[in-house]
């Protein structure tokens, strides 16, 4: 069966959460502009989307709602085409409008699991839990009654593992978006040695039409993005701990976040990476490999910030909540202290900032769409690794320390290539180089 | 064609700021100026040029506020702009982009029949109010909206000139016109840098040629045009007065601060039908045959112009329809720098409609308002003509409601 029969009925679960909303947004795109495309009668196509939430499913309904127009809008052109014969549909605004609702009439929106009988393709998207997962998994196999594939954005859970506790055996992917899924171009495929082939197929097809761009990790525990990422955010938090015999542990996070943003010119700070994610998703997260990889990956600054009431994370509408750092707008502002139990403004910690992070002109976000990035970049780390000062050498360290973590991936099977971890790293984390090679 | 049986004088122009994308204060997101400022501002501007601001007739333009801006009777906000003519007669005029030129036409009218002396023009658009897709429908009321909205493009207008642009390059080859056109973008751009009104007055772009040649892309836009052949969406307003010669004394303006109008060529296309020949403007060419004749004078001795090069298809068109090359071969004219400032017609010097901004229903006036100011040295990018007359053309849809004025410098 092709991809556009697959489509025909799909489910989303999860579909209020972070991940789940996007995941539903570019399927009923894809949906929605085939029903147009195919001149389909309303009701061809179906989009189901459940979550636990009705709050949170009231507000996808609202942000699909708006979204779709957005991207009818981009489409107009070929909408005028699609619906040419419809003598009723003549401006822009009239097309765009009767788009939208026919891609609203293709959704449902339910809290229970009623709806995914018929379904062919099965998105799971619900947090990060191993047994909430399998437990879901499992009753979604008893309830489905069409043989229909599952596709899991799990981003550490080995799938073998999921798919034999919840017994989908081949039926099952991984099929791991970034955040946020309707902007990052990176999914991260993971086909286990029973997935069967003609869903691994149907998978690579949906990435292409989706205009996303592969990357296929094989199914150990992380895979690719978090092998990389939690054994960093496991690397920083020691390190800080470390360096706080020496300063205030607030100062240490300070300084290794600036570091990691200003120095290796990355998007965020590796801290200020931790609260985007959520705190609690990067200790769940490593908790979960460091049960199934046996190597200590799980750090007790994360939950002595949990245990502080304090998780990161975003909020539906994208700002960020306040974690290691508080914010405004997407400003760090303050510090959590965990000895003093609150925020510290950084203006407090500037001193020993500038006593040792070196200063640069570049910056991440100057250099994103520079023609002469490569030159830049490489000009930057000669003068970042011919410098003597503690900033530059720490930094110097973790970048060493960063290429060690990929080739550890690649030691252990999780990819056979640097450059696919070097892909992941600027596709999915938006960092302007790769590790395999240093600029 | 007779000579005008009155002397007509233009005096008091003002343009506002052509404001849209490409100014460095545009800002989608944020509230934009309200179009009661844009008239506000016009009509002060006109008015403190001259010493007694009483008015006898008021004529405002402005193509689709109805829809643009919910609002119509346009005539009550002429007393609004200038409190003169509270109680007098006032008149809204609409012919889509050629609205200015009819505009300027009904109050001509006004003058030649002594029913007033001194009449107060004023024209805008505002079209940021809505995105550009939307935009692109409310615009298609410059067509056939019931026959032609249907099959027509996502982005209609541009969908017309596509389509004129096609049958040109089929005839006379494109990449001959294309370098014509490229060249005409870079010219506007130049131009309009030395505008601080004009919407491209921050444009920085360093090739503006290679910009120019960029091929169309029909998958994103128009199958013949690149988004560089077009006048972007934009705000804004014009005014100035019309006057008869005791007008002019009574308001105290001097007669070199005025430019006189010695012709008016006004033509009608049936907008219900298509054009009688794609590479041409048929319509366009009538109105300045009328006009050339009512001011008895021949193409060589206009010293400046502007054009509607609402696309600059429309520019080649127009300079063609003009005479100033034979068919096919405006680019070659563009191309040897004769619209340029020292050419053989400086055309378009404050920009024109890809350079300073295309607001429709206010780029007639804001025509006569740049011939004004460079007949009396007020120009932002100013010539040194060659002779003392300047023409105008404002064009209204696909060649249908145009208007050709011909003025001379004041004596």
């Amino acid at each position: 069966m092709d991809l556009d029969t697959k489509l025909r009925n799909v489910a989303v679960v999860g579909a209020a959460g972070k991940m789940g909303q996007g995941i539903s947004l570019l399927l009923a795109q894809e949906m929605a502009n085939l029903e147009a495309r195919q001149l389909r009668k309303v009701g061809s196509y179906r989009l189901h989307l459940i979550d636990s939430s009705e709050s949170g499913l009231a507000g996808l309904k609202k942000y699909l709602k708006e979204h779709l127009k957005k991207f009818a809008e981009r489409k107009i052109i070929s909408l005028r085409q699609y619906f040419k014969s419809n003598p009723a549909l003549i401006s822009n605004e009239q097309i765009v409008n009767a788009f939208v609702e026919g891609a609203m009439d293709m959704l449902s929106f339910k809290t229970n699991l009623e709806n995914v009988q018929q379904s062919q393709l099965i998105f799971e998207a619900i947090s990060e839990n191993e047994s909430a997962k399998v437990n879901l998994l499992r009753t979604l196999k008893e309830r489905n009654q069409v043989n229909g594939w599952f596709l899991t954005n799990t981003s550490s859970i080995p799938i073998a593992f999921l798919a034999e506790k919840s017994g989908l055996e081949d039926r099952l992917i991984g099929f791991h978006f970034y955040n946020p899924p309707a902007i990052q171009q990176l999914v991260e495929v993971i086909a286990t040695k029973k997935t069967a082939p003609a869903l691994l197929s149907v998978a690579s097809d949906l990435i292409q039409r989706l205009n996303k761009s592969a990357v296929h990790a094989n199914d150990i525990a992380g895979f690719i993005g978090n092998g990389h990422f939690m054994r960093e955010v496991y690397y920083a938090c020691t390190q800080v701990q470390s360096w706080s015999y020496t300063m205030e542990l607030e100062e240490a996070i300070f300084l290794m976040d600036s570091l990691t943003q200003k120095v290796l010119l990355r998007p965020m700070g590796i801290f200020q990476l931790i609260d985007y994610v959520g705190i609690d998703i990067c200790d769940q997260i490593s908790n979960i490999m460091q049960e199934h990889l046996k190597e200590p990956l799980q750090n007790s600054l994360l939950q002595q910030m949990l245990q502080a009431g304090i998780k990161g994370g975003q909020n539906l509408d994208g700002s960020q909540k306040n974690g290691f750092f508080a914010y405004e707008g997407n400003l760090q502002k303050e510090i959590y202290s965990l000895k003093e139990g609150r925020y510290r403004p950084l203006t407090e910690l500037e001193a020993n900032y500038q006593d040792k992070i070196p200063k640069f002109s570049l910056s991440w976000k100057s250099l994103q769409n520079d023609p002469q990035k490569k030159a830049k970049l490489h000009q930057h780390f000669q003068e970042v690794f011919s410098q003597d000062n503690w900033g530059a050498k720490n930094a110097q360290v973790y970048l060493q320390h960063s290429q060690e973590i990929a080739q550890l991936l690649v030691k252990q099977g999780v990819t056979s290539s640097l450059a696919d971890v070097d892909k992941v790293l600027e596709l999915g984390f938006f960092h302007l180089y790769g590790v395999s090679q240093l600029p | 064609m007779s000579q005008l049986r009155k002397r007509i004088f233009a005096a008091a122009g003002y343009n506002t700021v052509y404001f849209g994308s490409g100014r460095k204060e545009f800002n989608p997101a944020k509230e934009m100026r309200s179009f009661n400022e844009y008239l506000q501002e016009t009509s002060q501007g006109t008015s403190t040029q001259v010493s007694n601001v009483e008015f006898d007739e008021g004529v405002i333009g402005s193509f689709m506020s109805g829809r643009f801006l919910n609002q119509a009777n346009l005539p009550g906000f002429l007393p609004y702009m200038a409190p003169s003519l509270l109680g007098k007669p006032c008149t809204a005029v609409e012919g889509a982009c050629g609205t200015g030129g009819r505009a300027i036409g009904v109050a001509v009218r006004s003058i030649l029949s002594n029913l007033a002396d001194r009449v107060f023009v004023a024209a805008f658009e505002m079209q940021n109010t809505m995105k550009s897709l939307y935009g692109a429908d409310v615009l298609a009321g410059a067509g056939y909206y019931q026959k032609e909205r249907k099959s027509g493009h996502a982005f209609f207008f541009p969908g017309v000139f596509s389509e004129r642009a096609g049958a040109y390059y089929q005839t006379y080859g494109y990449d001959h016109a294309r370098k014509g056109m490229a060249k005409w973008y870079e010219q506007s751009i130049q131009n309009a840098r030395k505008n601080p009104k004009a919407q491209e007055y921050h444009n920085t772009s360093p090739d503006l040629l290679a910009l120019g040649m960029t091929s169309p892309d029909p998958a994103r836009f128009v199958p013949n045009l690149n988004l560089y052949d077009c006048s972007k969406v934009s705000d804004g307003a014009s005014s100035l007065l019309i006057l008869s010669e005791v007008g002019l004394k009574m308001c105290g303006v001097r007669l070199q601060d005025a430019v006189e109008i010695i012709a008016i060529g006004e033509a009608e296309g049936d907008i219900t039908l298509p054009p009688s020949e794609l590479r041409e403007l048929t319509i366009t060419e009538i109105a300045i045959h009328k006009a050339l004749a009512q001011a008895e004078l021949r193409l060589e001795d206009i010293g400046l112009l502007e054009v509607h090069d609402c696309f600059s298809i429309t520019a080649l068109l127009s300079i063609e329809a003009l005479g100033y090359a034979p068919r096919g071969h405006a680019t070659d004219f563009i191309l040897e720098g004769q619209t340029g400032l020292h050419g053989k017609i400086p055309t378009n010097l404050s920009g024109g409609l890809g350079g300073f901004g295309h607001p429709t229903g206010a780029t007639g006036v804001r025509q006569l308002v740049d011939l004004l100011h460079q007949f009396t040295g007020k120009a932002a990018n100013q010539a040194s003509p060659r002779t003392p007359f300047g023409m105008m053309i404002s064009m209204g849809g696909n060649d249908k409601t145009v208007t050709c004025i011909i003025t001379k410098k004041a004596l």
